[in-house]
């Protein structure tokens, strides 16, 4: 038990013993115990084995050419493994990045073929819309060529022109009672719209609901001047058609035309 | 060149600066080679260990944490390999001819071709019974008495208390020491 007491004390003082730390006679008596202990004495050579120069000592008593022999074999060594097998760190590096680069790629490639496909879709519907505003473009050509037509027709006939009252009649294809009668307020003071012989060609022409009205009332005009505003919207009045009922402006200008000729 | 600067230089390398990784290699070889020696006990054989350890840091840069100190990362990836070298060393021995092994050679040691003899011996003798020390007993051992580093320090980085630290120690120097005198006397 004591001698194991003395190797306890014995380990504890040897790394002051190391350290130089220990005066003489606890060195002496340290000594004493190893040379009467086997195991302590082994203890000790352990510690003058590894006992080495500070690191600072070590470092600056390295051999310059193990230095130079150590650049140079790792230099190659190096050399050999990048062209051999191990990617360098740059390659890894590159490598590293290579996924994601592609990945963002690929989703800048879909961004981008979805814009298109939203620009094409934006470009059809402006197409759509421009064709329908073509279609409606043709479609109100279509009715002014229709009108225009029906002016021609008036102009040809040598009428158009020959009174306000036809001009604005020629402006529309069908007009109702109520927008003839407004037509016909609108004309200045005395305006003649029709001459009689031209109101009697209409009166032989025209629809039975407007001719058996109106035809009492033309035996009552006496003027041989012909059909005044006035005179016509007062029939108009008179005779009680429903003002939603509506004729041709076209068939009134032609009636009355080919009223003019007979 | 201060641990900033050295951990500067790795994260440099991590980016694929090969100049950086020539910087490290310039600043840090010698104490590399210092420590190796104190394991190998043979200037070319800490120079082969500090090549290994260079290659490894090359290859395994990725692993190495910019925010953390170079030089501890750089330390505990060569401690590593001096005690690779350790066991391979006291395998190696285990399976040959007691004294009959080469595994070392010491150059640097002084005296006589008899007193070389006897440290080349001994030194065998301790990598041999190093194998007998549990892992932990192993490491506090060989950064305190083979690198001769300081008690505190160790137990700090090996997150240890400080009297368990001396414990350890003292439990790694006694098995040893018993383990010495049994190859001693088996010769």
């Amino acid at each position: 038990m004591k001698q194991k007491s003395d190797c306890d004390v014995f380990q504890q003082q040897l790394d002051a013993f190391k350290a130089g730390r220990l005066g003489k006679e606890a060195r002496a008596s340290l000594q004493g115990h190893a040379d009467s202990c086997p195991e302590c004495a082994v203890l000790l050579r352990l510690h003058d084995h590894l006992a080495l120069p500070p690191q600072e000592e070590l470092e600056a008593a390295i051999p310059v050419e193990l230095l130079a022999s150590l650049r140079s074999r790792l230099a190659t060594d190096l050399a050999t493994r990048r062209a051999v097998t191990t990617p360098t760190p740059q390659e890894r590096l590159q490598r590293d990045w290579r996924t994601p680069a592609l990945a963002a790629a690929a989703v800048v490639l879909l961004a981008s073929v979805g814009l298109l496909y939203a620009e094409v879709r934006k470009l059809q519907g402006r197409e759509r819309a421009l064709i329908e505003q073509v279609a409606e473009q043709q479609s109100r050509l279509t009715e002014d060529e229709r009108r225009t037509s029906v002016a021609a027709v008036a102009r040809t006939a040598g009428l158009a022109g020959s009174s306000a009252w036809q001009r604005l009649l020629a402006r529309k294809g069908r007009i109702s009672v109520a927008e003839l009668d407004d037509l016909l307020a609108r004309l200045p003071s005395g305006t003649t719209v029709y001459s009689r012989a031209e109101f009697e060609a209409l009166m032989a022409n025209a629809p039975i609901w407007l001719t058996s009205a109106w035809r009492a009332r033309l035996a009552e005009i006496e003027t041989e001047d012909g059909i005044q505003s006035e005179e016509l919207l007062r029939m108009l009045d008179e005779t009680a058609i429903d003002p939603r009922r509506s004729i041709s402006t076209a068939r009134l200008l032609a009636l009355s035309q080919s009223g003019g000729r007979s | 060149m201060n641990d900033g600067r050295f951990s500067a230089l790795a994260a440099a390398f991590q980016r694929g600066d090969e100049r950086s990784f020539e910087a490290l290699v310039e600043a840090l070889t010698r104490p590399l080679i210092a420590i190796a020696y104190r394991y190998a006990r043979d200037w070319e054989w800490a120079r082969d260990l500090t090549q290994e350890t260079w290659i490894k840091v090359y290859q395994r840069i990725d692993g190495y944490n910019p925010r953390k100190p170079f030089r501890a990362w750089l330390f505990a990836v060569h401690r590593n390999v001096c005690l690779d070298h350790v066991r391979r060393a006291w395998v190696r021995l285990e399976s040959a001819t007691p004294g009959a092994s080469a595994v070392f050679r010491d150059r640097a040691a002084t005296g006589g071709a008899h007193e070389q003899a006897e440290r080349r011996e001994f030194h065998e003798q301790l990598l041999r019974a190093l194998g007998d020390l549990s892992e932990r007993q192993r490491q506090v051992f060989v950064r305190v008495d083979v690198e001769q580093g300081d008690p505190r320090q160790v137990a700090r980085e090996l997150e240890m208390k400080y009297g368990t630290l001396r414990t350890t120690l003292h439990f790694a120097r006694r098995r040893l020491a018993r383990r010495l005198r049994e190859l001693k006397e088996d010769l």
